[in-house]
């Protein structure tokens, strides 16, 4: 009986050994690549809506402030959905016949809400509180940055738990003096200089930094 | 150094929870050895290879899941914002409402929690002199009851769906005379509901409105009918009663007040330092109740011995039997005269009742502890009680619309009156029910009820004070209230509620601030002003033959779904009851040494019969072995075995009324019991995580309370046990912020388990099942144990409330592969659902067993519409997972919030766990102990002060105020 293995066989070994290992980290790799994908995460896709509600024309080009919408934003744990009623207080007497409007006149000569879909979406176990993160001179743009670039509502973070602990971590890098935390226009993250201000505010807000990372601040 | 000095102070008391831990039987060892229990189905009867085919099933599963559950996005979800926000709704804050829970007919001011208009919790109502912001367990889980799913949801003529336009068509075509009319209703306060009927009498001159409660005070308030010439209703002062005597009367669990009058009886009762005066209370009863437990002296009688016990307070004898305990009970009342309170049964016939307000007017006692005031019930030639002249009327033909407004008569009317049979002499009849219960099939009509929760009324409190039901949502189903099918009898088919209600106390009194009576759900100035000069009328004399047979029976409603009105609840059916820890069933109880000499043992199923008329009546139900129960006795509970209207109570325990008659309301002279040869499994979790006999529930004296020292590692002067636990809190992290702590006070704690149920309420703690709660596998957060002491006849009995214990160095912490529990810088134990892989060794390691795991998924079975109660501040948990009392981190976090937005500390009892807020006696007070003004600080400073098992050097937050014994 002759050799089973060739010499060649040495090289074939030798290959699929390589290639079993690179086998194995490319499946990570995709794996990987999808979870942190937009497909998964859903950053940056922005979801049909009935209306296409542009944040850049309504905050940035006409300068609308966040509260006039998001009302219940300094009271709440939700920062608030406009009621159809807000919409109409402007567009009962501008753009009255606009065609991209008929789902809100329509909603509000039926009493039928809007059904938005939900862009920025916790699970259901994160108890997200928008009212104390204002208070404590966290700005709108710095977890959704880039807002009022937006002609449509996309998220522009994962909103996973390692963006929450980022800022718990590191609040300084995202603490704002109290009268810009509704700033458009002031930086969504604190670099150099601002980052030493942000640094002081820490103790001047009276941040429980002890306290930040405990699982019941958001979890209960 | 601490246990040197606790043995000298505490005499060696042996404590047991059940008579085989009592007797250390061989299946107690057994049970207790066994380390896990509540694998109980799955380690009987299963080999290796099936084991290992299940464990490759599951592993294959697990892979799947991990693989599938990597890959699953979250779903896609609406925001569906309002077209017009209402002004003062803010989502996802909750809004409270004031408004009033009814029971038998009486009113307790409720603040109902409301998320988006979507009622989720109870509170009590702080101005409201019935609650005092205090609930019982009824208020608790009725909020449950609105989202029933077997409530009746549509008008139903001959089982077939109908209109309330149809039936309103039959009220139409009442004769104008009113002949041949009636009306039966439950009892009633409701001053509107008062002015509908006398506006009915009004105009249906021959009509005739009767009542019926199944356990009714009826008796009492015709003794002081009959003792004064005159309606009254009575108020009892616990603030000024030093001595309570009560024969068979737990005025702590069921009297018309008894959230009120449990906190002024536990008033009395705090003993703290530099106060050691207490009341004294002495009970002489069958059954052991909440007010038995808390007694200095504990009498067992049986029902037939009240009459001789009364006659022998009167005279101030104490010949013959129970001398010591009359004697005591004599010598103590001649020295309080005054300022002492005798208290019976309510269901003990009116000679009883006429002899206990004797022995109380002889003492002084009227006018100081015990007061009058004019009846809250409607009057007599308005509303009849007398459930028997109706069924004569009924009988005689002379009967030609019945309409039942609420209850469910046919269940649970005296049997002598065979309700059932004089039903169908009558013509047209309609029942208004929540449930298609047993009243209802036999009707034309069944006619949904709304829920208190949906619907418009008043209701007058215990002392007068009325107040106002205010609704919370829009009626849920097809339902009408009481009040509006009153208007809608008297003709009145259009006017809304609302309207009924505000017309009304707008007429009552122009003066009336409506809104602000509204918003704080008591009407001002409405309470009645007491009765002066009242002469009582002279005393023919006690009755005092005791005619009690071999063997007597005596009925009892049930602690949590009382007369049956409750049993569609499955929070009450769950909850176990105070004094056997049974749930889902109820239970023929007997004392330990009638059992022995009748041959029975615990499950054994006995038939109990008696000869009603020339019938005999039999029940069949489980034996179960009460100690502490009189002997040559027998004790059944009523309101269980029903057989229609809702899920929940189908199939759950026997009926008992079958047995009861109009003259046997509370008590049968002579039974028969025969032991049929089966058993039937009863779930008890009495002797479900034993903390196996270490000093758990202290007793210590009076003296003690004023002269000892904390035993609170760390308060008092009383030094930390050595522990090899590690310290999850550094001292200069702790120093930064709030140490939580609670302290639950054993003196005051009357066992009523409303701190159980808030907590299920407030927690989304999942109903299991009776066959899970026999695999030790319930739910709750918080337990409230069952201890007695001494003799297996004649114990003595404590409670004692385990939630978590948060140790500062937790075993639990220390074995959790995931870290999915672990220490929060405010000391809490938190824990973490989405970590947690459950492996349940935080649950084997903690001494405390007040973990509990999620063994199936539980919150599945939440029916549907009931999913509308849960708390959306609190994860709804899964299959797999550990749970554990929080001490309300919700409630923690959502204040915090609030302080922080303010730049202000929290202040002492700004927040309130959900066990404490509902405690009727506050027993239970949560706080920060590190500041040293706070009141838990000082509780835990306090000589009685202890922490359970401190000897294990965890540390526990939650501390003890130890049991004043005499």
């Amino acid at each position: 009986m002759g050799q089973l293995f060739k010499p060649r066989h040495n090289s074939i070994a030798r290959v699929s050994i390589v290639a079993s290992v690179l086998g194995v980290l490319l499946i990570g790799a995709v794996a990987w690549t999808i979870r942190e994908s937009p497909y998964n995460s859903a950053k940056g896709i922005a979801l049909s809506q009935p209306i296409p509600f542009s944040h850049q024309h309504h905050a940035k080009e006409l300068g609308i402030d966040c509260r006039y919408c998001h009302t219940s934003v300094e009271k709440a744990a939700y920062a608030g959905m406009p009621p159809t009623h807000t919409c109409m207080s402007c567009h009962s007497q501008i753009w009255t016949n606009a065609k991209l409007l008929k789902p809100v006149r329509d909603s509000y000569r039926d009493d039928v809400p809007i059904h938005w879909n939900q862009v920025y979406r916790l699970p259901d176990y994160v108890y997200f509180n928008h009212s104390i993160h204002v208070q404590k001179g966290v700005g709108c743009t710095s977890c959704h940055t880039g807002i009022d670039q937006m002609a449509l509502t996309s998220k522009s973070r994962t909103f996973w738990m390692k963006d929450c602990l980022e800022c718990h971590r590191h609040p300084e890098k995202y603490l704002r003096p109290k009268d810009q935390v509704f700033s458009l226009t002031w930086p969504s993250e604190n670099t150099g200089l601002l980052l030493e201000e942000g640094k002081k505010r820490i103790t001047e807000y009276n941040i429980p930094m002890h306290r930040l990372t405990n699982c019941m601040t958001c979890h209960r | 150094m601490n246990r040197d000095e606790s043995t000298e102070t505490t005499e060696t008391k042996r404590l047991w929870r059940s008579i085989d831990e009592l007797e250390n039987s061989i299946e107690y060892q057994h049970a207790l050895h066994r380390e896990f229990p509540v694998l109980a189905s799955i380690s009987e009867g299963i080999d290796r290879r099936d084991f290992l085919k299940v464990m490759g099933a599951s592993l294959g599963l697990a892979g799947a899941t991990v693989t599938l559950g990597a890959c699953t996005r979250m779903p896609m979800r609406k925001i569906v914002p309002y077209v017009n926000q209402p002004e003062d709704l803010i989502p996802g804050n909750p809004i409270f409402y004031a408004s009033t829970f009814v029971h038998r007919g009486l009113g307790t001011g409720i603040l109902v929690e409301t998320h988006e208009n979507r009622p989720t919790k109870i509170e009590g109502n702080p101005d409201h002199p019935a609650s005092l912001g205090s609930t019982d367990p009824w208020m608790q889980a009725s909020v449950l009851s609105l989202y029933d799913p077997d409530r009746s949801k549509v008008v139903k003529h001959r089982e077939d769906p109908s209109t309330w336009d149809e039936f309103f068509s039959v009220l139409r075509a009442l004769p104008p005379s009113g002949k041949g009319v009636r009306i039966l209703m439950e009892s009633t306060t409701s001053p509107s509901e008062i002015d509908l009927l006398a506006k009915l009498k009004h105009g249906y001159p021959e009509l005739k409105v009767y009542s019926f409660e199944a356990i009714s005070n009826r008796n009492v308030r015709e003794a002081d009918r009959a003792a004064f010439g005159e309606d009254l209703s009575r108020i009892y002062r616990f603030d000024r009663a030093k001595v309570i005597v009560s024969l068979g009367d737990d005025f702590l669990s069921r009297s018309d007040a008894r959230v009120r009058y449990a906190r002024d009886f536990a008033d009395q009762r705090r003993v703290r330092k530099g106060s050691p005066q207490r009341n004294l209370l002495y009970v002489a009863e069958t059954y052991p109740s909440l007010a038995g437990a808390m007694a200095e002296e504990r009498l067992r009688v049986r029902p037939s011995e009240f009459e001789a016990l009364s006659a022998q307070i009167l005279k101030g004898t104490h010949a013959g039997a129970h001398s010591a305990w009359l004697e005591l009970v004599v010598q103590k009342l001649k020295a309080h005269a005054g300022e002492s309170l005798v208290l019976c049964a309510e269901e003990l016939p009116q000679e009883l009742q006429r002899t206990v307000l004797e022995i109380n007017s002889r003492l002084g006692n009227i006018g100081k502890t015990m007061e009058f005031i004019p009846s809250v019930y409607p009057k007599t030639d308005l509303v009849t009680e007398d459930l028997a002249s109706l069924v004569s009327e009924m009988n005689s033909g002379q009967v030609q619309t019945l309409l039942i407004l609420g209850g469910d008569p046919t269940y649970s009317a005296p049997a002598d009156l065979e309700f059932r049979e004089a039903l169908k002499k009558v013509g047209t009849k309609a029942h208004l029910s929540a449930h298609f219960n047993d009243t209802s099939v036999f009707c034309d009509w069944h006619l949904p009820l709304s829920h208190g929760l949906e619907s418009w009324g008043d209701a007058r409190a215990f002392d007068g004070t009325a107040s106002l039901i205010q609704p919370v949502i829009a009626p849920l189903y097809e339902s009408k209230s009481v009040l509006e099918l009153l208007a809608a009898i008297g003709g009145n088919f259009s006017t809304p509620a609302h309207d009924l209600i505000s017309q009304y106390w707008n007429q009552y009194d122009k003066k009336i601030n409506w809104e602000h009576s509204l918003n704080r759900g008591v009407i001002e100035g409405t309470q009645f002003k007491l009765k002066s000069g009242l002469e009582l009328k002279p005393f023919e004399g006690a009755k005092s033959e005791a005619k009690g047979g071999d063997l007597e029976l005596q009925f009892l409603p049930d602690s949590m779904i009382w007369d049956g009105k409750y049993a569609d609840n499955p929070w009450l059916q769950e909850m176990p009851r105070p004094m056997t820890q049974i749930c889902w069933d109820n239970i023929v109880a007997v004392s330990p040494k009638t059992a022995a000499s009748l041959h029975l043992n615990n499950e054994d199923v006995v038939e109990l019969s008696r000869k009603i008329g020339v019938v005999e009546h039999k029940i069949q139900g489980p034996v179960y072995l009460v100690p502490g129960h009189a002997e040559q006795s027998v004790t059944v509970h009523l309101g269980w075995g029903r057989t229609r209207g809702s899920a929940v109570s189908e199939g759950s325990g026997f009926d008992a009324y079958p047995l009861r008659t109009s003259s046997d309301l509370f008590r049968v002279d002579s039974i028969q019991l025969k032991k049929l040869d089966r058993q039937h499994a009863v779930a008890a979790v009495q002797t479900h995580f034993n903390m196996e006999g270490r000093e758990i529930v202290r007793l210590e004296s009076v003296e003690f309370s004023q002269t000892g020292k904390s035993r609170v590692p760390g308060a008092g002067g009383a030094e930390f046990e050595p522990t090899l636990l590690p310290e999850y809190l550094p001292a200069e992290v702790a120093a930064k912020t709030e140490a939580w702590a609670m302290s639950i006070d054993l003196n005051t704690c009357i066992g009523c388990k409303t701190c159980m149920l808030a907590c299920q309420a407030e927690n989304n703690i999942p109903v299991v099942g009776k066959q899970q709660v026999i695999r030790t596998r319930e739910m709750h957060w918080i337990r409230v144990d069952h201890y007695f002491e001494g003799s297996i006849d004649d114990p003595k009995m404590y409670f004692q409330p385990v939630p978590c214990m948060q140790c500062e160095r937790a075993p639990c912490e220390l074995v959790c592969p995931t870290e999915a529990t672990n220490h929060s810088d405010d000391g809490l134990n938190q824990m973490v659902y989405n970590r947690c892989v459950g492996t349940r060794y935080c649950s084997n390691n903690c001494p405390y067993k007040v973990r509990r795991f999620n063994f199936l998924a539980y919150t599945k079975s939440i029916r549907p519409s009931e999913k509308l109660q849960a708390n959306p501040d609190v994860t709804i948990r899964s299959r797999g997972v550990m749970e554990k009392c929080t001490y309300c981190v919700q409630r923690i976090q959502s204040v915090r919030i609030e302080a922080e937005k303010e730049d202000r500390p929290i202040r002492d009892g700004e927040i309130k766990t959900a066990c404490e807020a509902a405690c009727p006696t506050q027993a239970i007070v949560f706080g920060n102990k590190g500041d040293p003004q706070s009141r838990i600080a000082k509780l835990r400073e306090e000589p009685l002060a202890y922490s359970l098992l401190s000897e294990l050097g965890t540390r526990p937050r939650t501390t003890y105020l130890a049991r004043v014994i005499t």
